[in-house]
């Protein structure tokens, strides 16, 4: 009798999901889905507000990644204004972008993966969580709170703690850097470093005790898609996209992120909220791709600071063409943070960064502008259009998240056929499932606050819809 | 210098869900001593937990899903033992002060004050009676750093 497992919802990741796995007569994983089961309103709240308030109430979408959509915002307002930002607002504005890299990778490795990480995914699910880390591993969690805290510090030096930050306008940011806060912020950063090497030294050695996991967690070919400058390099802020296929073969190169709906299309399914985004020319599915750290670092040529480089260098190593497991997304956040780091250092140290010129005023020129950048999770889109009086007619946002759920939910079918035999569930095994997902940092959140806890549901269900079986982790 | 920490949490597109922010608002307009600090967060995330762990008294604000709409409570909390819990994206004001305690060696003394609300849809306004609430909420803040203050004396 075929059955159905329900996983609802996962646990530590942002937001709410639920997974269901499909298994066959004889009790083997036959398909699995990754529902979303949240609706996102935003593009709808947008409507007929001024475009000049997009920044800072796109910022407001999720409490992790705001500054990725204050970013991407801000830039789909530059192409309304028609404006060409001085290069002083582009370093602070990638600035501000590195240190929301280094909090939001911080939160996503130290507090939601550690856990299974360092105490083993078989471990007491008791104990696998921040508090079992802090008994077993107290630096740890000291480094991973210590980083966000570094971030966080940053984030608030450049854009300010007002209630209703503001600092990224269309045209550029609204205040140029002091002398006391870059120094302030150049002062933590050799502490940012030492931790993420330290971290990476530690991850690094740790992998072998994981290659179960690197064999299983969503690794198969796909395609790979991001930013990178004109030289090829890793970026986060401007750039072309690259595509590149599981051979790390470049497929396109030097696209123009503006015209994405040339090359990325969007499916839906009926089952679930967020959209299927492929790329185009290999069609839908057939035309998956995985963004994010990974995806960054199996397109690049190279990062173009010292220790990331190698570090780089090292990590390509692990395989001829591209790096297929995704559980290697949680080492290519930690290259990811020491590059951050040291970029953050580069741009501090230069003096163009305490330049007054700022901002380039303009009134509106275009109707319609897109912005994009590499946020965490991968390359984030804004696309806005407004009427002659600026107020905004449309929006659609493609998150990075939704980038990855073709990945996703394949990732999830080839963890759970190897981990689940239908006869039995167990903590470890179905910790595995979930593992698999928060791997890939999905950031479900947006727009939503958690009220209470969120229990781990999973449900066994079979064809006529009877629960066979249930299992509850509050 | 003692210091206060008030910490006003949601999402202000989440109506009811925002009441935290104009609380904030409403307690920014008004000359307080200086050791008390204000926060607005979306969500509580780990690392306030060392800004906790420096602070003498620590107030959370936040909106809370229950009837009667617009009623408030205020009630003392204690960090969470750490055997009781489990960890998820979502952190709650004992969870963080647990992590003051463990990581940091000291969790202060704390209140959290709820505000019952019933619109939490994609919205920028808080119902009138969620909005009304806000008033009392801040006098129940300044209540708090009275009895702070008087304690402190």
């Amino acid at each position: 009798m075929a059955q159905r497992i329900v996983i609802d919802p996962v646990t530590r990741i942002e937001g709410h999901a639920k997974i269901t796995i499909q298994l066959d007569e004889d009790g083997n994983v036959a398909d699995a889905w990754f529902h979303v089961t949240q609706l996102r309103g935003f593009e709808k709240l947008c409507e007929g507000r001024p475009f000049s308030e997009m920044p800072s109430l796109m910022a407001r979408i999720c409490g992790i990644c705001p500054v990725s959509h204050l970013l991407a915002s801000g830039k789909a307002c530059d192409q309304l204004l028609a404006v060409r930002i001085p290069e002083p607002a582009i370093k602070l504005r990638r600035l501000l972008n590195l240190a929301q890299i280094v909090q939001s990778h911080a939160l996503s490795f130290f507090h939601l993966s550690a856990p299974d990480l360092l105490l083993g995914m078989d471990s007491d699910p008791r104990k696998r969580n921040i508090f079992g880390l802090i008994e077993t591993n107290p630096q740890i969690a000291k480094d991973g709170i210590r980083l966000r805290k570094i971030g966080q510090t940053i984030i608030e030096l450049l854009a300010g703690k007002r209630i209703h930050p503001a600092w990224v306008v269309p045209g550029g940011v609204s205040e140029p850097l002091t002398v006391e806060k870059r120094d302030q912020i150049l002062s933590m950063l050799p502490e940012a470093k030492e931790i993420a090497l330290r971290t990476l030294q530690w991850f690094k050695r740790s992998l072998e005790d994981f290659r179960d996991e690197i064999r299983t967690f969503a690794n198969f070919p796909s395609l790979f898609l991001g930013l990178v400058t004109p030289e090829g390099k890793w970026e986060c802020y401007h750039g072309r996209v690259r595509v590149v296929d599981e051979n790390g073969h470049i497929v396109a190169d030097q696209l123009d992120p503006t015209e994405y709906q040339e090359y990325i299309g969007e499916a839906t399914e009926p089952w679930t909220y967020l959209k299927f985004p492929y790329y185009k020319p290999m069609g839908y599915p057939d035309g998956m791709y995985r963004v994010g750290p990974l995806a960054r670092l199996n397109i690049i040529d190279g990062f173009d600071t010292p220790l990331a480089e190698q570090e780089w260098v090292e990590f390509r190593e692990l395989e001829r063409g591209a790096i297929l497991s995704s559980f290697y997304y949680h080492y290519a956040r930690l290259i990811e943070i020491l590059h951050a780091v040291e970029k953050m250092e580069e741009l501090l140290n230069d003096p163009d960064i305490l330049s007054k010129h700022v901002r380039a005023i303009a009134g509106l020129n275009n109707l319609e502008g897109i912005g994009v950048a590499e946020a965490p999770r991968g390359i984030l889109i804004h696309h806005y259009k407004v009427n002659e009086d600026g107020l905004m007619e449309w929006a659609n946002l493609i998150i990075a998240t939704g980038h990855n759920n073709l990945a996703m939910s394949k990732g999830i079918l080839q963890v759970a056929k190897h981990f689940i035999n239908g006869k039995q569930l167990n903590e470890g095994m179905l910790n595995r499932v979930e593992a698999v997902i928060r791997a890939f940092d999905p950031c479900l959140s947006c727009s939503t606050h958690a009220v209470g806890r969120m229990p781990l549901h999973i449900q066994l269900i079979g064809p006529d819809g009877t629960l066979l079986d249930e299992l509850r982790r509050d | 210098m003692p210091k206060v920490l008030v910490v006003c949490y949601g999402n202000p597109l989440r109506g009811d869900d925002g009441v935290g922010w104009i609380v904030a608002e409403k307690l920014q307009q008004m000359s307080l001593p200086d050791f008390v600090a204000i926060q607005t967060h979306i969500q509580l995330t780990p690392e306030l937990a060392a800004d906790l762990s420096e602070a003498d008294l620590v107030i959370f604000i936040d909106a809370c899903d229950a009837e009667p709409v617009g009623v408030v409570s205020c009630k003392p909390i204690v960090p969470l033992p750490l055997s009781s819990s489990s960890f998820s994206h979502h952190l709650t004001p004992d969870l963080l002060l647990s992590h003051a305690q463990h990581l940091f060696g000291r969790a202060p003394k704390a209140f959290l004050i709820s505000v019952n609300g019933s619109e939490f849809g994609y919205q920028d306004t808080v119902s009138p009676a969620v909005r009304e609430a806000a008033g009392k909420v801040v006098e129940q803040v300044l209540r708090l750093l009275e009895e702070f203050a008087s304690q402190s004396a």
